[in-house]
Formats: C-alpha cells, sequence, structure tokens
C-alpha cells in the first residue's frame, strides 16, 4: 500500500496554503490534531473493490 | 489570483500527492492546476446554511 | 430488403420474430463485417465470434419454438469494454486491466443477454473511459466511419463507430460527461445519457460514482428506445438505483409531439462558448421542424455554462482519484498518458472544495427544475463542432473548450443526442434533447418524431456503404 506525503509539509506550509492563522499555542496541539487525522486516512486508504460505492447518492426520485 | 504557480510550488504539491510528472508534462499540468483552481474559487462563495449537498444519504430500505 | 447491416432493430425485430430472418443469418453477417472492415477502424478490441455465433444459434432455437423474447431478441450488440463480462476480459482499453476478468455480468450485460441480443465482442473506449484519443495503449484507437482521418470522440468511441459503421446493431456506452452523446454525435447516430439513477452501474468500471450513466447507442432514437425497456430497471446493488415505475419507451413514441414545448438555451451556444456555425444552423433548422410538428419554441435561460463545468469538473476529478489513486501510485507505467494526467487533477481538489461543489450541484438541479416548469424538453448542441482530424483534441482541460453535455451529468437530467445534419465536408452535425428526470421516453419521442421527420437517418457513411457493396 503506497501512502503520502511521500515528502512531509510541515503544518505551518499547509496552514499558510488554506488561509488559516493560529497562534503558537494552538500550534502543538493541531499538530496532534493532524497526526490523529493523518492516521484515520491511512485507514480507510485500504485496497477496495471497484463494485464499493460511496453511500451518499444522487438521488432525483421519490419513493 | 496569479497566474501561474512556480514549478517548485507545484512539485510541492505534487510529492505531497505522491505523484509524479515527467519533466515535458510539466508545463501542460502546471496550466490545468491553475484552471482547476480556478473552479475552486468559483464554486467557493457564499451560501445559505440550507444550500446542502446535491448527494443524500438515504438508508437502506427509504 | 435493405442490406442486413442497415436495418434498425425496428426494422429487424418483426422479421425475427416472423422467422423470415435468422439470428444466425444475421449475426454471421455482422462477424463477416467485422472481419472485413473493422482492422481499419479498430471499434472492437475483441470480437467474440464462437460466443455469438452459439447465442445466435440458441436464440434462433427458441424463436423457433415459439419462445421469442421482445424486440431484442436475435439482435447483434457490442459493449464498451467496461461493461463486466463474466469470463470474458473487461479491459477498459488499458495496461492496467489488460487481464481483469470479471467473475459476473454487469447488470445490464446480464438484462441485454437475458433479453435474448447476441454479443459480438467488446467496444474500444478511451482509457478507463478519461484517457482521450490515445495511441500509447495495448490497442489502436477507433475511427470515425464517415472519415476515417477524423476523430469518434470518446469516451464511448468504439460504440459510436461500430455503429456508424454498421458493425453492430446497438451498443452500450457510458457517459460521465458527454462520453456517449460526443460519440453519438460525430459519428452520425443516436445516443442517450439516461436519467441518474434510471439504468443500473453495477459492474460498470466507475470513473465517477456520481456522475456516470450507462446507456444505449444506436442509428435511431426508436432503436435507443427499444433497448430501454430493457435497460431500464431498479437494481439495489446500485446505491443510486431508482426505485420507480418504468416508463413504456417504444410505446410512448407512438404519441407525437404536437403541443410539446422545446426550450432553447440559446445563451450557451451564443454568448457563453462559440460554437462552428454550421453546427448553430442544424439547430436552427431542427427547430424549423419542430415549429412544424406542432411545438412551441421559446428561449430559456439557465445558469452560464461554465457554472456547470466548474461543479462537474471538481466532483468528477475527486471521485475518479478517489477510486484511482492507488494505482496511479504504485504502477503509474501501466497508464496511457493522458488518463494518467487527467486523473491526477483530482488530488488538488481539496475536501471542502468537492462539497462545495456538490451544494453548487444541489442549486443546479433546483434551478433546471424550475426552468422545467414552462417547458417539456429544452434544446442545445451537443458539440461546439464536428469531428476534428485523429489526434486533434487536445490533451488537458480548457476555458476554451466548454462541454454542453457535462451539464446535464451534473443534474442528472436524461440527455439524447440525435444527428441534425452534415457540413460541408460530410461530417455529422449534432444537437442535444433534454428531458425531466425520468422523463426519458418523452426524450426519445421527440428525437424520434425528428428523425422520423427529416432525412438524415438515410444517409449511412458512403464508404463503407460502397466498401459493403464491393465485397458482395
Amino acid at each position: 500500500m503506497t501512502d503520502t506525503p511521500a515528502t512531509p509539509i510541515p503544518i505551518e506550509a499547509k496552514l499558510a496554503e488554506y488561509g488559516l492563522r493560529v497562534g503558537p499555542e494552538t500550534l502543538e496541539s493541531l499538530k496532534g490534531s493532524v497526526a490523529d487525522l493523518e492516521a484515520a486516512a491511512r485507514t480507510i486508504r485500504v485496497r477496495r473493490s471497484y463494485l464499493q460505492e460511496p453511500v451518499h447518492a444522487l438521488r432525483l426520485w421519490t419513493k | 489570483m496569479s497566474e501561474t504557480i512556480s514549478t517548485e510550488a507545484f512539485q510541492v504539491l505534487l510529492d505531497r500527492a505522491g505523484i509524479s510528472v515527467k519533466p515535458e508534462h510539466m508545463d501542460e499540468m502546471r496550466n490545468a492546476f491553475m484552471l482547476l483552481q480556478a473552479m475552486r474559487e468559483r464554486v467557493r462563495k457564499p451560501r445559505g446554511y440550507d444550500a446542502e449537498p446535491a448527494h443524500i444519504f438515504a438508508p437502506a430500505g427509504r | 430488403m435493405s442490406a442486413l447491416y442497415d436495418l434498425t432493430i425496428a426494422e429487424a425485430a418483426p422479421l425475427l420474430k416472423a422467422k423470415t430472418l435468422s439470428p444466425v443469418e444475421l449475426t454471421a453477417s455482422y462477424l463477416s463485417r467485422i472481419e472485413a472492415f473493422d482492422g481499419q477502424l479498430n471499434a472492437y478490441l475483441r470480437v467474440l465470434p464462437e460466443q455469438a455465433m452459439a447465442a445466435a444459434r440458441k436464440a434462433e432455437g427458441e424463436i423457433m419454438k415459439g419462445g421469442y423474447k421482445g424486440p431484442l431478441h436475435g439482435v447483434p450488440i457490442g459493449l464498451k469494454d467496461i461493461y463486466n463480462t463474466k469470463g470474458i476480459a473487461t479491459t477498459g482499453h488499458s495496461a492496467l486491466y489488460k487481464d481483469h476478468v470479471p467473475e459476473e455480468d454487469a447488470t445490464t450485460t446480464r438484462l441485454l443477454a437475458e433479453a435474448g441480443t447476441i454479443l459480438l465482442g467488446k467496444l474500444s473506449t478511451w482509457e478507463f473511459a478519461i484517457g482521450g484519443t490515445s495511441f500509447d495503449l495495448p490497442w489502436p484507437p477507433a475511427k470515425n466511419p464517415w472519415n476515417l482521418a477524423h476523430d469518434p470522440a470518446g469516451s464511448s468511441s468504439g460504440s459510436g463507430a461500430a455503429i456508424a459503421a454498421g458493425l453492430a446493431m446497438g451498443s452500450m456506452g457510458t457517459d460521465t460527461g458527454g462520453s456517449i452523446r460526443g460519440p453519438a454525435a460525430w459519428c452520425g447516430i443516436s445516443g442517450l445519457k439516461p436519467t441518474y439513477g434510471l439504468v443500473s452501474r453495477r459492474g460498470i468500471l466507475p470513473l465517477s460514482f456520481s456522475l456516470d450513466h450507462g446507456g444505449p447507442m444506436c442509428w435511431t432514437s426508436e432503436d435507443c428506445a427499444l433497448m430501454m425497456d430493457v435497460l431500464a430497471q431498479h437494481d439495489p446493488l446500485d446505491p443510486g438505483s431508482a426505485d420507480v415505475a418504468k416508463p413504456d419507451f417504444a410505446g410512448s413514441l407512438q404519441k407525437g409531439v404536437k403541443g410539446l414545448r422545446i426550450g432553447v438555451v440559446r445563451h450557451f451556444f451564443e454568448s457563453d462558448a462559440e460554437i462552428d456555425p454550421e453546427i448553430k444552423s442544424g439547430i436552427e433548422a431542427a427547430l424549423v421542424t419542430f415549429r412544424e410538428l406542432g411545438c412551441g419554441v421559446v428561449d430559456v435561460t439557465l445558469s452560464p455554462l461554465s457554472a456547470y463545468g466548474d461543479a462537474a469538473t471538481l466532483i468528477s476529478r475527486s471521485e475518479a482519484f478517489a477510486f484511482h489513486e492507488e494505482t496511479l501510485k504504485a504502477t503509474p507505467e501501466l497508464y496511457g498518458e493522458l488518463a494518467r494526467q487527467r486523473i491526477m487533477m483530482g488530488a488538488f481538489v481539496r475536501a471542502c472544495d468537492y462539497v462545495n461543489a456538490l451544494r453548487e450541484r444541489g442549486r443546479l438541479i433546483a434551478e433546471i427544475a424550475t426552468v422545467f416548469e414552462t417547458v417539456d424538453v429544452l434544446i442545445c448542441p451537443t458539440m461546439p463542432g464536428v469531428a476534428p482530424k485523429l489526434g486533434d483534441l487536445g490533451n488537458m482541460m480548457s476555458r476554451s473548450r466548454p462541454s454542453f453535455t457535462r451539464v446535464f451529468n451534473l443534474t442528472g437530467s436524461p440527455a439524447l443526442s440525435v444527428c441534425s445534419g452534415f457540413s460541408a465536408a460530410g461530417l455529422p452535425l449534432a444537437m442535444q434533447i433534454v428531458g425531466r428526470p425520468f422523463q426519458d421516453d418523452l426524450v426519445l419521442r421527440v428525437g424520434s418524431a425528428f428523425e422520423k421527420a427529416t432525412a438524415f437517418r438515410d444517409l449511412r457513411p458512403a464508404q463503407w456503404a460502397q466498401q459493403a457493396l464491393a465485397a458482395e
């Protein structure tokens, strides 16, 4: 299983990309949250059959 | 918004996504990226909280 | 009688039912035509002669014993090679899936087989239905039967080319941004992108889950209606499948179009985007025809074309990348250059952009529903121009190349492309007819009425007719 990122991007750079600003006191706890989120993404990023579809669907009909 | 993205900055995005692009395709990919950026900006506009996504989660049997 | 390959499904069905035309004879005729001509056209990736002849003999036996199943019984068809076929490779025209042999049929494959169709083979496609006209894949791209130097469009390129060239009576395409309607337009045939949810996507290789549609491509809209009578079935295995009453597609064609209100989305092609004057002339002439048939014609206004393109592109690239990310990173060399580049762009769409695109999608669906309170169908171009030379299509996204078809993938509306004439160079012109959700029968009725009121269905690609005559 491949994984991202190939090159770790500093959290400061990610925040800047999104135009978000946080104080130094927030940054440390945010780093922990980001690590959790990345771990969650790794869990999700598993090999799936193309038959496994998202459960959210465009629904133009009513029963 | 800037008209283009530098090769260096784009390489950072590619690295983060974990994908590689051949040098000869770099300019075309950067141009396409800027078009995509423009689309993102146009779609990002004020909406009321009642503007829900079109996709619906329908529990089984509903 | 016309040559067998000139028969439409609607013309062949009564002959098959009356046992005056044999499915074996019909299938053999198509197989010999494929053998003779497909080397130049590349419509097929894989021809299945033994299987097709066995199915034809089975159909013949059933019909002879009084077991006629309906208008598709004994009809030779082809499937775009992203429709799963049990025990038969389904490649997506890609080296990545070269050895992918599904264990079960797509729901649509099964429904068509149960209706008695004869599968002639698997048809070429843009790689994974996105890659564009590519020359770096294990198989060559299909060509346009009206002029072999030109592009048949995609992604259902083989499906369009095979029908126009008389190498199948019906075919299945898929459409995520115009991939049924584009090839239908440039190959001069009829192609329906049904309402989202009306035709099962189960077992069709996905490109973008929420924008993908499977649908029929035939010489006439009447034939598409006969295909839809079989294809429109609720499928619990497809989360987007609609559990709705099925219209009588073929029966609806008899109702005529007098009194229908046609809305022309004129700003799409007069101010939002530039189109070839011949395409515009074709549409203006078609509107005259519709007025003569008793329809009312008015101009309507929707959001600018770009609003649809933006939301649809963000959604389609995100969903495609989600499906391809792993293999794109692990084995990029197994993709052609165009597919690789196009799918990669999805890496740069953020989750919030995707969700906001879905919110914009909701707004645009509501907007078009309001317009449909005042008209019964919409008309606009299918493609901005006629078929360019093979290989001349651009590689990547372009603001200067707007899409008139992607609009209706986003709204999920039924959208049909029909031939609206020919350019001075002899290449097909086309227009789209678009309806309210689940009024696909009405869309086909309007398309069929137009085809019967004009002579464009009488003209087949000349070089193929001449070569075929010489071969007989």
